[in-house]
């Protein structure tokens, strides 16, 4: 246990994490591996990973980067338990300082975060590349389906089909008007009409447990028609996850400005100079 | 020796700053008439007045010439908030991504971090304030050759959380570059104890005080992107650099006992993360400019 909840291990395992990242971020850019990183994004990873093993040779290299990533993330995650459990809760119930009980708290919820990242790459449902066309319908878990009813594009057409870096150019406030580009859609179970809304940029709808996100409209060059790229998710600790980010991001900033404040050396020792 | 640890451990110094990250965030789309006044013209001379004291104001510090150095401090701060006033007058927003406001805001947020350590000097020696001043006037000198354009008012810029998230992230990686500057800073010969003792703790403190607003920064971004792509994280190059600017920040707060005693473990562990992170940022931000 004295060695699981070692700062030895904190750095092996950051180390790892932060080899892995390099890694990852080389894949994300070298031409030939950048689909495959970029493919990771449209649903569920693990769906990604159960269907990556069967795939190829550059898939299956992928899916072990990442298990490599995750095997570095789970040590951190044993090693911050194991920490937060013989070291800071014992400080804990013997000193009830401010410091200590936020010492504790950031460690504790950095744990919480992390599971919370593991439940949002594996529960619920997840498709970002939704592309629908209006009147065209989309099958969902549970019975759903989904239907584009409206697609309104007010704005000039060659704004549409862009890249991320070309749409950020393009799309200015006076060339691209927000508000009034909008997608009607509705939310169907068994032929019933369960609800209907409209949805813009930026302003997601929450309907029957799920996400729903405009994320961009496309241009069908086939027929000249405007349709909708849209996001579906669905993920019952969502919230939860967001709520205890904030929670740690909040006690970080005020960790950090207690120690300040104290002149606070942290694990350092007096010999360090 | 006179070490002015109590003074730079005041963190009302930060106010007028956190004051001014708040006014941008809420910031109203600006549309004045300034009477046809070229405000484009001005923003070149207060760039280039910026760049210019900047070199100078580091030199003074660095020659130890605190006559001089105090009003020319005052006057570099003076002018890089000028600038970044101007230029969000010019174009209705605070300056958020793309290479010229990046740096322009990093640049002003440094050269303030560098008056307050001349305020907050140890020993009456200017040598963090001149390696402050010094950066600053650096990564200024970059916009000598990239083009000092402001981005295309993109309608995304409209957004808090999205603002929040460029406005940090540039705030932060000033406040890690002087991190990594205060660790940097140690003057020639056989200084004492306690005042390398000062320098390592403040930049520890910078370090946190970095890390902290880089990571509000952080949930602002992924807000964001939840609300534009349908998921707080992708899988690409940005998500896991920022990633692994905490990984690296986080190792440099944990190093163990027997490693935090060596001085010059200590020194690499405190500056990696702010070089790493300033020079992967300003690398980001050049090559988009040209590309685009």
């Amino acid at each position: 246990m004295k060695m699981l909840s070692s700062l030895n291990l904190t750095l092996w395992a950051l180390g790892a994490i932060a080899l892995c990242l390099l890694i990852g971020m080389i894949l994300a850019q070298v031409p030939l591996s950048s689909a495959l990183v970029a493919s990771m994004n449209k649903g569920l990873v693990l769906d990604w990973l159960i269907d990556a093993v069967s795939a190829g040779a550059g898939p299956v290299a992928l899916a072990v980067w990442f298990a490599a990533l995750c095997a570095s993330v789970g040590l951190l995650v044993l090693n911050l338990g194991a920490c937060t459990y013989t070291r800071l809760w014992p400080r804990l119930m013997h000193a009830k300082r401010v410091h200590t009980v936020l010492l504790f708290m950031v460690h504790a919820l950095m744990i919480v975060i992390l599971l919370g990242h593991l439940s949002q790459m594996t529960m619920g449902f997840k498709d970002e590349s939704m592309r629908l066309l209006p009147g065209q319908s989309v099958e969902l878990p549970d019975g759903l389906s989904l239907t584009l009813d409206t697609a309104t594009f007010v704005d000039d057409h060659s704004l549409l089909n862009l890249t991320y870096r070309q749409g950020r150019r393009a799309q200015t406030t006076t060339a691209f008007h927000r508000e009034l580009n909008t997608a009607g859609i509705s939310l169907w179970r068994d032929g019933r009409k369960l609800e209907s809304g409209e949805m813009r940029i930026l302003e997601p709808l929450q309907i029957e447990g799920l996400r729903l996100t405009l994320s961009d409209f496309y241009l069908d060059k086939s027929n000249g028609s405007v349709g909708a790229i849209i996001a579906v998710s669905g993920n019952p600790l969502t919230e939860v996850f967001f709520a205890a980010y904030l929670a740690w991001i909040v006690v970080y900033v005020l960790l950090a400005a207690m120690g300040c404040r104290a002149g606070e050396t942290g694990e350092m020792t007096p010999s360090e100079v | 020796m006179h070490v002015n640890s109590a003074n730079h451990r005041n963190l009302t110094w930060y106010v007028p700053l956190l004051g001014c990250l708040g006014l941008a965030i809420a910031m109203p789309p600006v549309s004045l008439d300034l009477g046809g006044m070229d405000l484009v013209r001005l923003e070149n001379l207060l760039y280039w007045a910026f760049f210019a004291l900047s070199v100078i104001t580091s030199i003074l510090a660095g020659l130890n010439k605190d006559r001089a150095y105090k009003p020319a401090s005052v006057a570099t701060l003076a002018l890089g908030f000028g600038l970044l006033g101007v230029i969000s007058l010019r174009i209705g927003r605070p300056p958020l991504s793309g290479a010229y406001e990046s740096i322009c805001l990093m640049a002003a947020v440094l050269s303030f971090l560098s008056w307050r350590a001349g305020r907050c000097r140890i020993s009456n020696d200017l040598a963090l304030p001149a390696w402050g001043f010094g950066a600053a006037a650096l990564i200024l000198s970059l916009l000598t050759w990239v083009p000092r354009q402001v981005n295309p008012d993109w309608f995304v810029y409209q957004f808090g959380w999205s603002r929040a998230f460029f406005l940090c992230r540039g705030m932060a990686m000033a406040f890690l570059l002087f991190s990594a500057l205060a660790t940097l800073a140690w003057p020639r010969g056989d200084i004492k104890a306690d005042h390398r003792r000062e320098l390592t703790a403040r930049s520890r403190r910078m370090l946190l005080l970095g890390t902290a607003l880089f990571l509000v920064g952080e949930v602002c971004g992924f807000y964001w992107c939840l609300t534009w792509r349908g998921d707080y994280w992708l899988w690409n190059r940005n998500f896991m650099e920022s990633t692994m600017i905490f990984i690296l920040a986080s190792a440099a707060l944990h190093l163990p006992p027997a490693l935090a005693a060596k001085t010059k473990v200590l020194r690499i562990a405190y500056s990696v993360p702010g070089l790493l992170a300033t020079g992967a940022y300003l690398v980001h931000q050049v090559t988009e400019a040209f590309l685009s």
